[in-house]
């Protein structure tokens, strides 16, 4: 009897361990929405064929400025052009320029200091592809500014590899596997 | 030959193009006036964008969040500033001091002698004021003579044009006057965001020279309260661009650029339509002009009066702007008997207002004056009034006023299509926006009206 007790106290225990971690799980996904990341996206690398590198951005609240350095490997990629992006149908209006041979810096300005929020893309810059080896493309120096004039605390550690890219799996994919896990114990558990 | 000769005279030209000054070469001090002109505009932002971007060198004033990084925030900032939206905007004053003055303005304290009260009220933010710190802006004043035939003539209602704009000025505490010294207690009672403060004021001197002063102003701000201050041409190499530096600063700590610019632009403006028209006069044409500073009470004593030295900022602008010539070589205000200035022999006598009123009358017919009356200028009636400027320590918006004067006065033909007396409707129109009756109303305050009733 007092053995029973024990062993559907310790299910108890777990099945309640369990349905935590799905909460906090569930939790976590509002929290993460709210931080602004900045991705720069390239496809892969075809020599003698042009490369349209793009910087995404997600969940920004009232832009107003930025500016980026992008470099890049110049043995590799010929630098074209940069146009500009557009972030919930507003335009994003780009000025460039070539500080070396392997860096362009973009800066962007809205017009007024309304700001835009949301998620959309704040640069197109294309390349051709001219040698073999890594594009080595790199985001250094990113800065995004509010309608305040102040700092956007910002992401911007994900760069796309311009070579062959590994998959791993990104919060998403954990989340996933958490709430998986979860589940599965609560089932186990809560049968028995 | 003529080659060398032709290169030569270019050359010197270039040269002389280059080093004559331009009345408004000044940079406005204000953290976000990145290409270092006299305002803050959109071409700021296109030169700070132009400096992130790695295409036009570095300013100090490029950085206009003064955070010790030019990036793309200053951008933003400086775009701030020109809609007044900024939380807080750091300038160098006049004395090159770095402050940050904070958003919004309520509650300002003043220790000038009209210059700030007058331009704010142009802003249209005079509502802030809480303190003065000159009892010259708040008082009515009053001014008698009597004739040699014993008739007494009586000037009343002079008042500073700030007074006279507004006069619930009145009310305000006084913080300082010009024979006291600050109270810091009353400042702190105020709990101003912020004091401007004028060096070379009659509260205040040149910071330069004034140990007082700097004292002062570490006082002020050991209260934690910033202060701004502002110079006066006497105070600045007699730098007429020093009035238009004061605007353009004011402007910036209001957030009223184009106000600003506006008024400096007519201020400007009249400067230089009398300077077009009196550029090219050759000395020996050039009349002898006397500033006469009257004693305001004058008894018949060995002084009648001081004179003003070419070092004086009046001296400066009359030979510099009107291009006329002081009739006294000497310097500072030294005292005068009337032997000594019947000597000098002038062609022309100002009568200016530090030693208290004096219309020409006064000279011409005044009982206590008729050793003065043997004067050239006595008898070609030559002697002019300047207006009303009381606590006259640093110039105030009216200052071409006294050009215009003083220019008709030398050169009656050039300015033969000028009527000063309605020329004054026009500028007091023109700089503080009031509709004519207004106008003849600061007119009057500056006791001017002895121009409509002698045709000037």
């Amino acid at each position: 009897m007092e053995k029973n007790s024990r062993i559907s106290l310790k299910k108890s225990t777990l099945f309640g361990i369990c349905f935590a971690v799905f909460l906090i799980a569930f939790a976590a996904v509002p929290a993460q929405a709210q931080q602004t990341t900045v991705n720069l996206n390239t496809p892969e690398l075809v020599k003698g064929s042009t490369v349209y590198t793009t910087v995404e951005i997600d969940n920004v609240t009232d832009l107003d400025a930025g500016q980026f350095d992008l470099s890049f490997n110049s043995s590799v990629l010929k630098f074209l052009n940069v146009e500009d992006g557009s972030i919930e149908g507003t335009k994003i209006p780009l000025q460039w320029r070539l500080i070396d041979a392997g860096t362009v810096r973009v800066i962007f300005n809205l017009e007024g200091v309304t700001g835009i929020s949301g998620s959309g893309q704040i640069a197109r810059i294309d390349f051709e592809v001219i040698g073999d080896g890594k594009g080595d493309l790199l985001i250094s120096n990113g800065l995004l500014g509010n309608t305040e004039a102040n700092q956007i605390n910002a992401d911007w550690g994900v760069t796309a590899a311009s070579d062959v890219q590994k998959s791993t799996p990104g919060f998403g994919g954990v989340f996933a596997l958490v709430s998986l896990i979860a589940v599965f114990c609560m089932v186990k558990f809560g049968r028995s | 030959m003529t080659g060398n000769r032709f290169l030569l005279g270019l050359v010197i030209t270039v040269i002389l193009l280059v080093s004559v000054p331009s009345a408004s070469a000044y940079t406005l001090g204000v953290f976000g006036n990145a290409n270092e002109d006299e305002t803050v505009d959109l071409k700021d932002v296109e030169y700070a964008a132009s400096v992130v971007l790695g295409l036009d060198d570095q300013t100090q004033l490029a950085d206009a969040k003064c955070d010790g990084e030019i990036d793309i925030l200053d951008v933003t900032q400086i775009e701030l500033i020109m809609l007044g939206k900024e939380k807080k905007l750091t300038l160098l004053d006049m004395i090159d001091r770095t402050v940050t003055i904070p958003r919004p303005i309520n509650r300002v304290v003043t220790i000038s002698d009209g210059l700030v009260e007058s331009t704010m009220i142009i802003f249209g933010v005079e509502d802030t004021l809480v303190g003065l710190g000159s009892s010259c802006v708040q008082r009515d004043f009053e001014y008698s003579y009597t004739t040699n035939s014993g008739e007494e003539f009586t000037y009343s209602g002079g008042k500073n044009t700030a007074g006279a704009l507004c006069p619930e000025l009145k009310d305000l505490p006084l913080v300082a006057q010009s024979s006291t010294g600050i109270n810091y207690e009353t400042i702190a009672g105020l709990d101003p965001d912020i004091i401007i403060l004028i060096s070379g004021s009659c509260t205040c001197g040149c910071s330069e020279t004034d140990e007082k002063t700097m004292k002062s102003i570490e006082m002020i701000e050991s209260l934690a309260i910033p202060v701004v201050v502002l110079s006066t041409p006497n105070c600045c190499d007699a730098d007429i661009g020093a009035i238009y530096e004061s605007i353009h600063i004011l402007g910036g700590v209001f957030s009223k650029w184009s106000e600003a610019e506006n008024l400096a632009s007519i201020l400007e403006g009249e400067v230089e339509f009398i300077r077009d028209r009196t550029e090219n006069i050759s000395d020996d044409e050039k009349p002898r002009v006397l500033y006469l500073n009257l004693m305001t009470l004058y008894g018949g004593g060995a002084t009648v009066g001081s004179v003003t030295g070419i070092d004086m900022i009046e001296s400066i602008f009359l030979e510099d702007i009107v291009n006329a010539k002081n009739a006294f070589d000497g310097i500072g205000k030294p005292s005068m008997s009337s032997e000594q200035i019947l000597a000098l022999d002038p062609d022309v006598i100002m009568l200016p207002t530090c030693r208290g009123y004096h219309p020409a009358r006064e000279v011409y017919e005044g009982e206590s004056l008729t050793d003065l009356q043997d004067l050239k200028v006595v008898r070609e009636k030559q002697i002019y009034s300047l207006p009303w400027t009381p606590c006259r320590c640093g110039e105030r918006l009216e200052f071409p006023i006294d050009l215009i004067i003083e220019a008709k006065a030398c050169y009656p033909d050039i300015f033969s299509d000028i009527i000063v007396s309605d020329w004054v409707i026009d500028f007091y129109m023109k700089v503080y926006d009031v509709d004519e009756d207004t106008a003849g109303e600061l007119r009057s305050a500056q006791w001017l009206d002895w121009m409509t009733e002698e045709d000037f």
